[in-house]
């Protein structure tokens, strides 16, 4: 029996959904035109599903920063922070993100997956507690995987289940971390903090919020959504990424507990693995001064997600509980919305279609992400597609279609 | 059952029961004798 036989109940499941042409999980943008089109197939496609928040890919100070460390410093740093060194690059921007959140202290990582594992399985060990929201992202279940402290989960963005739990675990020694996200990638809901933070107080607990598609996108500075719901000085850890708003790729955590710098010699997931180029670096910071100074890219992000929102829930579509950067389309079944994905890209518009278990209801998504970047236009002709496919489809009645206002 | 209806199960347990199940208790669990034992040691546990 091969080694492989244990997936041979989801190769049938694989085989089966990429069959359908194009194969959703094998998507290849052959050209990438801006930060919001792209070319599928030889047709120019709008990019819809792309988490570039702010559309920074393309920004050319971004760029141009990150091409001149690139000549001056080279393509990698070839090594790990502990056993090779730091760059001056990767302290900068440390001592950037610190200053930007108002915290004394900040660790960057390659890849914000390896922030959740590198903090989740470092901050508690044998005889902690991890209370994570049960729809937390993969890297926070990975993380507490790779630690020795004892999960438990409380029910999706529920601070009464959260508040019972700890409850159960008042006498209990050891020391406990809630973990919660800013915005939730799958239906874009955002997390109850400031009654999370009130019961973090009361039972007195670590706080922990992975802001990776909220950084950017929430509060008057982009700091998120502790900033937002006013409950920063409750939370005692931020993790985050670079690969959203910030266009590039990485990861940090930033926090102002003394002594936080013993994990930089304790954390695997942050000694063991390269660093970041200097080029990543360099066009890392340039985007956080942008984010930091441009209060009108914020402003041109909510507008653009109302406006699909909106629109999508005024067709009659299933959309999530309110209106933020993902807005997700929920389907009945599997194979229409394979249908629905793939009609679509063929009229021009690439999302992400999210499909269970990796969903949190049990449906299948249609999963958009909005830009600063995209147009009026752009989002009117996806509300368009999705109006008319879904009629096709018997989704929505026929005589549906988008608002004559909204087109214009 | 599919992975969402056994964590909505379990949550169900645990507030049947007033415990929570910790993943590595759970990841342990495959029959109903399993279920039943690892309720049962958290119930009394709770009471200690
Ligand atoms: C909530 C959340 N945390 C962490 C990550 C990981 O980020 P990265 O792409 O930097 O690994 C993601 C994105 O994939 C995410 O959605």
């Amino acid at each position: 029996m091969s080694i492989l036989a244990k997936f041979s109940q989801l190769k049938q499941t694989y085989d089966k959904l990429s069959s359908v042409q194009p194969n959703p999980f094998a998507v290849t943008f052959d050209q990438i035109l801006s930060s919001t089109e792209g070319v599928v197939e030889g047709r120019r496609t709008i990019l819809l599903g792309t988490n570039n928040y702010l559309g920074l890919t393309m920004d050319p100070d971004c760029i141009e920063q990150s091409v001149q460390a690139l000549r001056q410093q080279g393509t990698g740093t070839t090594g790990s922070r502990v056993a090779n060194g730091s760059y001056a690059s990767h302290r900068a921007l440390e001592q950037d993100l610190a200053k930007f959140f108002k915290r004394q202290h900040c660790m960057v990582f390659s890849t914000g997956y390896q922030a959740n594992l590198g903090m989740l399985s470092t901050l508690v060990g044998r005889g902690d507690h991890l209370i994570l929201d049960a729809d937390s992202h993969a890297s926070i279940y990975d993380g507490a995987r790779l630690g020795h402290a004892e999960v438990i989960r409380f029910r999706h963005s529920d601070p009464d289940d959260l508040y019972k739990r700890l409850r159960r675990l008042k006498d209990v020694p050891g020391s406990k971390l809630i973990v919660v996200e800013g915005i939730y990638s799958m239906l874009g809901d955002l997390a109850p903090l400031r009654e999370i933070a009130q019961v973090k107080r009361e039972m007195g607990a670590y706080l922990m919020v992975d802001e990776a598609h909220s950084m950017g996108v929430l509060g008057e500075h982009g700091r998120g959504l502790a900033e937002a719901a006013g409950v920063e000085a409750d939370v005692d850890f931020i993790v985050g990424t670079f690969s959203k708003s910030l266009g590039s790729v990485g990861g940090f955590c930033v926090a102002d507990l003394e002594g936080f710098d013993v994990l930089r010699v304790a954390c695997r997931p942050y000694m063991f693995t390269a660093s970041l180029p200097p080029s990543i670096i360099a066009s890392t910071r340039q985007a956080l001064r942008r984010l930091g100074s441009d209060k009108a890219l914020r402003t041109r992000l909510s507008t653009n997600a109302e406006r699909l929102y909106r629109g999508l829930r005024e067709l009659g579509l299933q959309v999530g509980p309110q209106a933020s950067p993902i807005v997700s389309v929920a389907l009945e079944d599997q194979e229409l919305a394979v249908r629905f994905w793939n009609a679509l890209l063929q009229g021009g518009l690439y999302l992400n279609l999210a499909l269970p278990p990796a969903t949190p209801t049990n449906m299948p998504l249609l999963r958009a992400s909005i830009s600063a970047a995209h147009s009026r236009r752009q989002i009117d002709r996806a509300i368009e597609l999705f109006a008319e496919v879904a009629v096709k489809l018997g989704v929505l009645p026929a005589g549906v279609s988008a608002p004559v206002a909204l087109v214009a | 059952m599919d992975s969402l209806a056994i964590m909505n199960f379990m949550l169900e347990i645990e507030d049947r029961f007033d415990i929570s199940i910790p993943l590595d208790r759970a990841a342990d669990i495959a029959t109903v004798d399993d279920l039943v034992s690892a309720v049962e040691s958290l119930v009394k546990q709770e009471k200690a």
